[in-house]
């Protein structure tokens, strides 16, 4: 059928095809740039945001990056739940509103430049400036001095004394390159592990510092993938193509259970399940309303059944891991109870009202449970479901009757929550008073540990007792990684540190 | 019948050959019918007479009768509380006997919902959907395609051209603007499909009067002194109907998988009132540990917009040979 000629032709063809298809292997194997071994290979929960300083600084993927370029000021140790030195060697509380940071020396940038007093001050300046969802943590702050390279002075208005816990969020970055328009995404931090390249919606790469002050990491890379279902998360770390991944539903572990090679750890996160009510609004306006609504939630039924080893119930307004979190007389769970209640409050008939909630499908699971009790006792509580976008106008607006999140406090340390969002300065919280503010502010300004959790025990009350928010649940976190890593703690903070970890084989 | 007409009607291998009318006449008995009329012989069920077409959609019609009946009937007779969840009932497979004794026919979801009882009443969010964007949809753009195709001119520009800048806006696109001002619900649903469809019926509506526009009764319609209205109303519409009514059944069809997509999307209605998408999309997470909850829904979907499919088809063969409606 085909001369000769036509036969070479072709033959010729398929040569260039396959060796084309060879080249083209190789250099997509090639692009990965290490031998697979080396390489921790991690799914974050959250979408692969590269906006590492804007708006949403304080979202978790942006924490979780940012804390391996970067360094801060102040470290925690996720394994002692403890605040250990981080740029600053040490630090102290020279007077009420006064807190100084002596740097270590010698902690150069990526790029070989020295990390000065001047790139702190510079940095936190501009997260003021910026005014996005952690600046409330530096609202108090009057000054920042730098009278030498590696001292740092930060005045405040009034006694704060969680600057320190604050400052474990704050990554500090070059002070000439902060303000470049590309920044974020081609960041250049102190951290130990340099930014390598980025793929919209694909993948970060970042490559181990060797020079960092800390002691260079064991593996040569680190890549964050972008896998957002959560089905392709859980099938990914089975296959291995994934090392590490957190913010699993309880129903997708039981899949993994069996695996000899993955290590299932559920810890208590600082994470609870936070139901906000707007007090200015009919019928939530009634404390004995408020108070039925509390009493009508099955929380045992949920919590073993719906949340299992990712919740457990809550006993304060934030999660129990968190300081600041004092116990609170529970709400157990008496339908006539409620039902008495709301016949006293006026309401014999039950009342309806709405609730605000975002596109996260377990926030959504467990409220439509809570819903569903509310239901039995005539509370109906219609779910008002909106995308990203309507939904943050709506809810920093606070038109709603209720919001629920899953509400993370980030710190540790309950004034992260508190005062952060319930102070009226804030704006963020129906019930916001003067009252409370006192007692947020003096929680926050107290010298010692023991004084402030006097404090927060009173402002917890404050609002466990008065019903301005229901706070059934804390979460916990499930972490799956490879049993062949090393040295992995999984974080309660849910912003897991990379650079201790090892790949053993 | 005649020589003549017999001769008409034979194709170049002398065999039967449908006539003008789809009905085909053999001759091999000579082409005399005994009988005062020629009527025409029930032939067997393969061939395309008009009576056979006639009598295969009533079969097809079967299945979408009792998807209607068992949408407004079922939920009649079947208990189910779309607000009521049972956590100690989660991703229950079929045919379970469940703690308090009841039977779960097609499993629960995972916050122990029963699939069956969600699709009885998805099946009714599917219909009502369906026929409130046919009728709200489809009547607006029938009654604008057909005024720009008589009008003809700059009112035919204007009402194309904002058909061509609907159809340029994406769906999806449209469905979150809309839901972001009215709230999710089958309301907004239903606005929002209306929206991206009435397009398709005006082009066919306008066709249909560009060609009906010229014909002699409507000029002498027009010479004896009847206004546009009235010409519309009396002699256009009637002329659309067999090709609306084509385009409208299949169009339901393709209104009810829209609806399931958005509702998949999150963007149809609340979680309140199940609908086929939505409780497909409830099981995404889940394909491999309950198969069940994305399976049902997704198969009475297909069931039911094939059912439609094939009766549309057999009905456009029958109403519309001429293909004004495709």
């Amino acid at each position: 059928m085909f001369r000769i000629q036509e036969c070479n032709l072709a033959t010729r063809s398929v040569g260039k095809a396959v060796t084309g298809l060879i080249a083209a292997l190789a250099l997509s194997l090639g692009a990965v740039g290490f031998a697979q071994g080396d390489v921790l290979d991690v799914a974050h929960p959250f979408s692969i945001e590269m906006d590492l300083f804007g708006a949403d600084q304080g979202g978790r993927f942006q924490l979780t990056i940012n804390r391996a370029i970067f360094d801060r000021l102040v470290e925690r140790d996720d394994a002692a739940n403890a605040f250990v030195p981080g740029l600053a060697e040490s630090w102290e509380r020279t007077d009420d509103t006064t807190w100084v940071f002596n740097l270590r020396e010698g902690v150069t940038f990526h790029d070989g430049t020295p990390l000065t007093s001047v790139d702190v001050k510079d940095t936190l300046d501009y997260f003021i400036e910026q005014n996005g969802t952690l600046a409330p943590l530096l609202q108090d702050v009057t000054a920042i001095e730098t009278p030498d390279e590696s001292t740092v002075v930060i005045r405040t208005s009034i006694a704060n004394g969680t600057l320190p816990s604050s400052m474990t969020l704050f990554s500090i970055a070059p002070s000439e390159l902060l303000r470049n328009p590309d920044f974020s995404v081609n960041p250049v931090g102190s951290g130990p592990f340099r930014f390598g390249s980025f793929t919209p919606g694909t993948r970060v790469d970042l490559v181990a510092n060797a020079d960092y002050w800390g002691g260079a990491p064991s593996v040569e890379g680190l890549v964050f993938h972008e896998i957002p279902e959560v089905s392709s998360r859980v099938t990914a770390v089975q296959t291995g193509e994934i090392d590490i991944t957190w913010g699993l539903p309880a129903d997708q572990v039981a899949a993994l259970e069996g695996n000899p090679d993955l290590n299932i750890q559920s810890v208590p996160a600082f994470l609870h399940t936070e139901i906000l009510l707007n007090v200015d609004r009919e019928p939530l306006n009634n404390l004995q309303v408020r108070q039925a609504m509390a009493y009508a939630i099955n929380k045992e039924a949920i919590a073993e059944f719906l949340l299992g080893p990712t919740g457990s119930i809550a006993t304060s307004v934030v999660s129990s891991s968190i300081f600041g979190a004092v116990p609170q007389e529970p709400f157990d769970y008496d339908p006539e109870r409620a039902r008495e209640l709301l016949a006293e409050a006026g309401y014999p008939d039950g009342i309806q009202t709405t609730v605000l909630l975002r596109p996260n499908e377990a926030e959504q699971q467990v409220m439509l449970a809570i819903i569903s009790d509310w239901a039995q006792v005539g509370i109906q509580v219609d779910p008002v479901m909106e995308e990203m976008a309507t939904w943050v106008e709506d809810y920093v607006a606070l038109d709603w009757d209720m919001a629920m999140v899953f509400r993370p406090t980030l710190t540790g340390d309950a004034d992260y929550t508190l005062r952060r969002l319930y102070h009226s300065e804030a704006n963020r919280a129906p019930f916001a008073n003067e009252e409370l503010d006192a007692l947020m502010d003096a929680a926050g300004a107290a010298g010692t540990e023991d004084e402030r959790l006097e404090y927060y025990a009173q402002a917890d009350q404050m609002i466990w007792d008065n019903v301005w928010g229901i706070f059934p649940f804390d979460i916990n976190e499930i972490y799956v990684y490879r049993n062949s890593l090393q040295n992995f703690v999984p974080a309660a903070s849910t912003t897991p540190a990379f650079h201790a970890v090892e790949l053993a084989e | 019948m005649t020589a003549a007409s017999a001769k008409q009607n034979s194709g170049p291998l002398g065999g039967a050959m449908p006539g003008p009318d789809g009905t085909s006449e053999r001759l091999s008995d000579g082409g005399a019918t005994t009988g005062p009329a020629a009527q025409p012989r029930a032939r067997g069920p393969l061939i395309a007479t008009r009576r056979n077409k006639v009598r295969a959609l009533r079969w097809l019609a079967v299945p979408l009768v009792l998807f209607v009946l068992v949408t407004i009937f079922g939920p009649m007779f079947y208990e189910f509380d779309p607000v009521a969840v049972n956590v100690m009932a989660r991703s229950r497979p079929p045919l379970t006997r469940l703690a308090d004794g009841s039977m779960t026919w097609l499993g629960t979801d995972q916050l122990g919902r029963d699939i069956l009882g969600q699709l009885l009443l998805g099946a009714r969010v599917s219909l009502l959907v369906g026929v409130a964007t046919i009728v709200i949809g489809g009547g607006a753009g029938t009654v604008l395609g057909a005024v720009a195709g008589y009008a003809g001119k700059t009112i035919d520009n204007v009402i194309m051209r904002l058909a061509d800048i609907q159809l340029s806006i994406p769906p999806i696109v449209l469905a979150i603007l809309l839901m972001a001002v009215l709230g999710q619900g089958v309301s907004t649903l239903i606005i929002t499909l209306s929206i991206t469809r009435w397009a398709r019926f005006a082009r066919i509506a306008r066709s249909a009067a560009i060609s009906v526009k010229e014909r002699d009764f409507v000029l002498a319609g027009r010479a004896l002194g009847a206004r546009s209205p009235r010409i519309l109303r009396r002699h256009v519409i009637p002329f659309l109907w067999s090709p609306l009514v084509v385009v409208a059944t299949l169009e339901v069809g393709s209104v009810i998988i829209a609806e399931a997509a958005l509702s998949f999307l999150g963007l149809g209605t609340s979680a309140h009132q199940p609908s086929w998408g939505l409780v497909m999309a409830n099981g995404r997470s889940y394909l491999s540990q309950a198969w069940w909850i994305s399976t049902f829904p997704g198969v009475a979907l297909s069931l039911v917009v094939v059912s439609i499919a094939l009766f549309g088809d057999q009905l456009r063969d029958i109403l519309d040979p001429k293909g004004l409606s495709r």
